[in-house]
């Protein structure tokens, strides 16, 4: 009680007065520009942004959604949507936790709301499979840069996929080491054994024996590992001269540590993620040099504007925009583009602006073969895999010639003649 | 399989139960003393990579040398959470204790992701990639003193719990609270003791880690799991139990990664776990 009337005490009747009247000026006030936004059109654009920024995927997911960041804004400062009267694109960012589970309810949160226009997120195709899964029942258009070929042929009508496929990307990287090494080569392949691993390793797998290689090692593993050198002892047993590993993060940088130190010598052609992140070469230095590996995206990809948006990533958040980044960025532009040509927030116009979406130039058309164009399924068909090497503490493009900015480094030197 | 392959695996799995053994003799001396299953005990390691790490990167300071800095911060940080987090729920249900201590790793894993954000750090020393090799065996050297470093807390450990008055003071109220309190010792004061200990070790095994494993949040994840087997199959409160039992999880995962599958090494553990708990269910040290 003592509390509380030393807390009433000292207002005035006067002061109480005064501070309603501006209370209720203000509250006028308020109104007035409410009304005023809703007449003039300068409306907002909701788009339901889905990465995981906290969990094991928290790295990849903040990247993105730095490059989420950067291209809203610029989006903005251009403009915003210019048929809506200029109306800015408002980013909802939902932590999705590297959880399928908090997926499905962050994105029932995000839809059930009823004033999102589209959703974009997750590189992770068992998260974005639950994800779009809320969305097709929702009628909410979502466009992701997951790889799993399940995502567009399963007859959904609210799913864009901007990257390639998942099976694309072992085609690829066999194609380039059968190109690089020729036929007979011992081939080892080792994958980390969740979805990702396991989906692409297939790929990797049969195109080796395609391509004609000994495939002397298939092996899953678990990428919780404290210590790579057993199964770097077990690669090595099999005597390979490439060598596949498709890995995360840590386990990624182990392998490698692990296999200079027991000097294991085989040409690494990786699978991606965490062998095209700026954390590899940080942590690797000098190690890891030459190593190459298949990617959605690369910072050189070769199309007029990729420069300048590289440039302005690194030059604000002090590392390269990498793969999955590269993609979040695009895929925002895609989405302003459609909604840009929709004129409306309305989900089911803009996603038939998506499905119309023949981007050739700008920011929205820089993917592998600049340019985005989706097929009936909402895959974007003029995209293809590049192969990418670490070169002088770059990651260079080096394949396919289309691609290609410098010349794949090969044979590579043996770990004890490096340097 | 040459028998070199064998061998290698086999004394890396040697190399690697060092490791383990120093996170699990915290979480069994924890346990022993305080009866508190310690989920956050991961998160104890965590803290004490991060520490190592940031007064490697700020000062310079050699990760081996940091020991002496890094073990007394979670000595007190430990302490700390006997004082205001376990004390008040000591005689609370065991879920109400088992939610606390997971909610603490929770709470410690998204702070660190708060602070020092999601980027994977190490520290790079100059024996980080010292390698020796003897008959094709590759021995890598950081791990050698991270196991050396293991077996010397221990065996500090033990002498302290053996020898001293405190130390015995310590297993007195392990043994028996009521009894102890009627032989003068202050069992608050011992559980104070046990757990700043236990957060110490963690600490320590932090701290020897860092040469050649990264730090990263959710870091402490992957090493408690081991941790909860080493400390089962050497049985609960056991810090002999916990160092034999570090020993063959460390050996079976290595040896079963090469046998069985790259990702079986864990199945094999789990299996051996399993195995000793039906012929033996309070673990390789109970009574059968």
């Amino acid at each position: 009680m003592q509390k509380g009337r030393r807390f009433r005490d000292p207002v005035s009747r006067r002061e109480f007065l005064k501070g309603a009247a501006a209370l209720g000026v203000g509250a006028g006030v308020a109104g007035l520009s409410l009304q005023e936004a809703a007449g003039a059109a300068a409306k907002e654009v909701n788009i339901g942004v889905l990465y995981p920024t906290s969990g094991s995927q928290a790295r990849f997911g903040q990247m993105c959604v730095n490059a989420v960041k950067l291209a809203v804004e610029e989006v903005n400062a251009a403009g915003g949507i210019k048929s809506l009267g200029g109306a800015k694109i408002n980013p909802i960012y939902a932590d999705i936790q590297s959880d399928p589970g908090v997926t499905r309810n962050q994105a029932e949160r995000l839809m059930a709301t009823g004033n999102l226009t589209a959703a974009t997120g997750s590189y992770v195709s068992t998260y974005t499979l639950v994800a779009t899964e809320v969305a097709e029942r929702y009628k909410i258009p979502y466009v992701t840069g997951s790889i799993a070929n399940k995502l567009t042929e399963r007859g959904f009508k609210f799913t864009f996929q901007v990257s390639p496929k998942a099976n694309m990307f072992g085609e690829m990287q066999m194609e380039f080491a059968g190109t690089l090494a020729g036929r007979g080569k011992r081939a080892a392949v080792v994958f980390e054994d969740t979805d990702y691993g396991t989906s692409t390793s297939k790929g990797v797998i049969d195109g080796a024996k395609k391509v004609g290689f000994e495939v002397v090692m298939a092996e899953p593993y678990t990428a919780k590992f404290t210590d790579a050198t057993p199964l770097v002892n077990k690669i090595k047993a099999s005597k390979p001269d490439l060598f596949f590993p498709v890995s995360y993060i840590t386990d990624a940088l182990l392998i490698i540590r692990t296999m200079k130190q027991l000097n294991v010598n085989a040409g690494i052609i990786a699978g991606g993620a965490g062998y095209l992140i700026p954390d590899f070469y940080k942590d690797l230095g000098k190690d890891a040099e030459y190593v190459f590996s298949v990617g959605s995206w690369n910072y050189d990809v070769n199309c007029a504007e990729v420069p300048k948006i590289a440039e302005a990533y690194e030059k604000r958040y002090g590392e390269f925009l990498m793969e999955h980044a590269g993609e979040a960025y695009v895929m925002i532009w895609v989405l302003a583009d459609a909604i840009q040509r929709a004129a409306s927030t309305d989900p089911l116009k803009v996603r038939d602006a998506l499905a119309k979406t023949n981007l050739t130039k700008g920011p929205g058309s820089v993917m592998p073969g600049c340019r985005v164009e989706f097929d009936e399924t909402g895959w974007n068909k003029r995209v293809h895999p590049v192969m990418v090497q670490w070169q002088k503490g770059q990651l260079r493009t080096v394949y396919p010639a289309s691609d290609a900015r410098v010349k794949p480094v090969w044979p590579v030197p043996a770990w004890d003649k490096r340097g | 399989m040459d028998l070199t392959t064998i061998f290698q695996a086999v004394i890396t799995g040697v190399l690697m139960a060092g490791i383990y053994a120093l996170v699990a003799i915290g979480l069994t001396l924890i346990f022993g003393v305080v009866r508190i299953v310690n989920f956050a005990q991961g998160e104890f390691v965590m803290l004490g990579m991060y520490v190592t790490w940031w007064l490697w990167k700020a000062g310079g300071i050699d990760p081996y040398l940091s020991l002496l800095i890094t073990m007394p911060v979670l000595f007190v940080f430990g302490v700390l959470v006997q004082r205001f987090l376990f004390r008040p729920i000591l005689s609370a249900p065991d879920m109400a204790q088992i939610f606390l201590t997971v909610g603490l790793s929770v709470v410690l894993m998204n702070a660190a992701l708060f602070f020092f954000t999601a980027d994977f750090r190490s520290v790079k020393t100059t024996y980080s990639e010292w390698a020796l090799r003897v008959a094709g065996i590759t021995l890598s050297v950081p791990r050698i003193f991270a196991f050396a470093g293991a077996l010397v807390l221990a065996g500090l450990l033990t002498l302290f719990l053996s020898k001293t008055d405190i130390g015995k003071a310590l297993r007195a109220v392990a043994q028996d609270r009521e009894v102890s309190m009627l032989l003068g010792i202050d069992p608050e004061r011992m559980y104070l003791l046990a757990v700043g200990l236990g957060a110490a070790l963690a600490g320590a095994a932090g701290g020897l880690i860092v040469p050649f494993f990264y730090v990263f949040p959710t870091v402490g994840v992957v090493f408690v799991l081991i941790a909860f087997v080493v400390v089962i199959l050497g049985t609960l409160g056991s810090i002999q139990g916990a160092l034999l039992a570090s020993l063959i999880v460390g050996v079976a995962e290595s040896l079963g990664i090469l046998f069985a599958g790259a990702d079986l090494g864990l199945v094999v553990v789990f299996a051996i776990l399993v195995a000793t708990l039906i012929l033996k269910p309070s673990g390789l040290m109970g009574q059968a």
